[in-house]
């Protein structure tokens, strides 16, 4: 099963040792997992200088051969959005992630302009509810995101992080209700979560993550092999959707 | 032997879950698991006695397959937990207990210590769903009983911090930490490993509210020995209950 992997990271960590820093070493614990491709963020835009981490995260794309697809960041109180954006998407980014529980708990109506630039230069938005699932981390909820989604249909939405639960359902709503809505597996670790999902959702905007290398790349992998769903739909959410998101990018 | 440390059985209309004894073996079987070291729900947080003897005749039904945690509700501590665990080794062979910390009250409570030193006297595990800092006082106190971190840190309860958890089970011999969580932190049992070894760390999957082969590839998947791996799955647990393997 070929494996693009939708939520890797790329970058130090400040929380636990992690031996995994450079683009060279996720793409050697990708290698040991059989995942071909991964779109990264910084950890670095996550945690503290979003201009560095974006620095950082498109030079390792640009020595990956291809393999890591670089998602920039974007501090959302920042003016002159569009123009950064031009600049990055201009640079190789893909898409942008948005991390509202991180970053100034934000509203989504500050990312409107985000959003609108995003538009613009042809690039994806994720907006991440959960960077990993790790109890100790902020969580955002979906819920009050669907006026953004519903205002930017140009814009491809991919949510991140959702585990079991309500978040679930209000994920599943939003995918099956906006044609721009695709959901990620990195946090959905309840029993025959990905099964569940594609009895109730559009399979072809289902994406893996494994959360690499923050998390155990052979947990993300190990509940879509194991899902009971038809080999077809493995291989779509294995890669070809991703395959097919990713075009949409300019 | 693969053994799961961290079973339920029964229905939760709270937590959105329903399953049957064979609703977990076919689980098991799926995923090339031995054992199931099982807890009933409705004795841990409705009736002690009623889902303890659900359980018990499920023991008697797949005596190879289930071994029994006796739940004790944390209310129960001072009012006839003492009494059910006897019953339950007697009447069922239950094998180990499991307190929870439900409803949102510590564990850590003057009943609670009686439980322990009974468990101890029986060599029976205790799988405590509980906070680093709930344990250390309980190990401290009771150093004879095998204490079970569940999750080893990774609830919501103990604020996902499973570093504090280890650092717990380094200064208690006597506490053992659990892998079940949604947590998956690339490198968290390495690390765990290098810090108390192998052979205080026990395999479990919280079934069936999480993935299966998650829980399975958390251990799998990770970055050391197969005689460790060999340990955490299953190994320890059979020193422990002294199965023969």
């Amino acid at each position: 099963m070929t494996v693009w992997d939708f939520s890797g990271f790329v970058g130090a960590w400040g929380y636990w040792p992690l031996k995994e820093r450079t683009g060279a070493d996720v793409m050697a614990l990708m290698d040991a997992h059989g995942i071909e491709r991964a779109v990264v963020g910084s950890t670095r835009a996550l945690e503290s200088d979003w201009r560095l981490g974006n620095s950082d995260i498109l030079a390792a794309a640009a020595e990956s051969g291809g393999r890591l697809v670089p998602f920039v960041t974007i501090d959302n109180t920042q003016s002159g959005t569009s123009e950064l954006l031009a600049e990055y998407a201009a640079a190789g980014a893909k898409g942008i992630r948005c991390y509202p529980s991180h970053h100034h708990n934000t509203l989504p109506l500050q990312l409107e302009p985000l959003c609108a630039a995003a538009q613009d230069h042809g690039l994806i938005v994720t907006l991440v509810m959960r960077a990993i699932m790790d109890w100790s981390f902020p969580v955002a909820a979906v819920e009050p995101f669907e006026g953004l989604i519903a205002q930017f249909s140009g814009v491809q939405f991919v949510i991140h992080g959702l585990n079991y639960g309500q978040e679930a359902w209000h994920g599943i709503r939003l995918l099956n209700t906006y044609p721009n809505v695709w959901l990620e597996t990195s946090c959905l670790q309840g029993l025959g979560g990905i099964a569940r999902w594609v009895a109730h959702a559009d399979v072809s905007r289902i994406l893996l993550g494994t959360g690499v290398p923050l998390q155990y790349p052979a947990c993300g992998i190990a509940k879509l092999e194991k899902a009971e769903i038809s080999a077809a739909d493995k291989e779509a959410i294995a890669h070809r959707n991703a395959q097919r998101l990713l075009a949409y990018s300019t | 032997m693969i053994i799961d440390a961290h079973v339920h059985v029964g229905v939760s209309t709270a937590y959105n879950f329903s399953a049957s004894i064979d609703d977990l073996l076919r689980l098991a079987d799926d995923n090339g698991i031995d054992k199931l070291f099982v807890t009933d729900f409705t004795a841990l947080i409705h009736d002690m006695r009623e889902g303890n003897d659900t359980l018990g005749r499920s023991i008697r039904q797949h005596p190879d397959r289930i071994l029994g945690y006796v739940s004790i509700p944390t209310m129960n501590f001072d009012n006839g937990a003492l009494e059910e665990i006897d019953r339950c080794v007697h009447e069922y062979g239950m094998r180990g207990i499991k307190i929870y910390s439900y409803p949102m009250i510590p564990l850590v409570r003057p009943s609670v210590f009686p439980v322990l030193e009974r468990a101890a006297s029986h060599r029976m595990p205790i799988l405590a769903h509980s906070t680093a800092e709930e344990c250390e006082v309980m190990a401290s106190r009771v150093p004879e009983a095998f204490l079970m971190m569940a999750h080893s840190g990774n609830t919501a309860l103990a604020r996902g911090d499973w570093m504090r958890a280890v650092q717990a089970a380094e200064r208690h011999p006597s506490l053992l930490l659990e892998t079940a969580s949604s947590a998956v932190n690339n490198g968290s049992l390495e690390y765990t490993l290098s810090r108390i070894g192998a052979e205080r760390v026990i395999f479990g999957t919280d079934m069936p509210l999480l993935e299966v082969s998650v829980q399975m590839a958390r251990v799998s998947g990770a970055a050391i020995t197969q005689a460790d791996k060999d340990l955490i799955f299953g190994g320890n647990m059979a020193r422990m209950l002294a199965l023969e393997t």
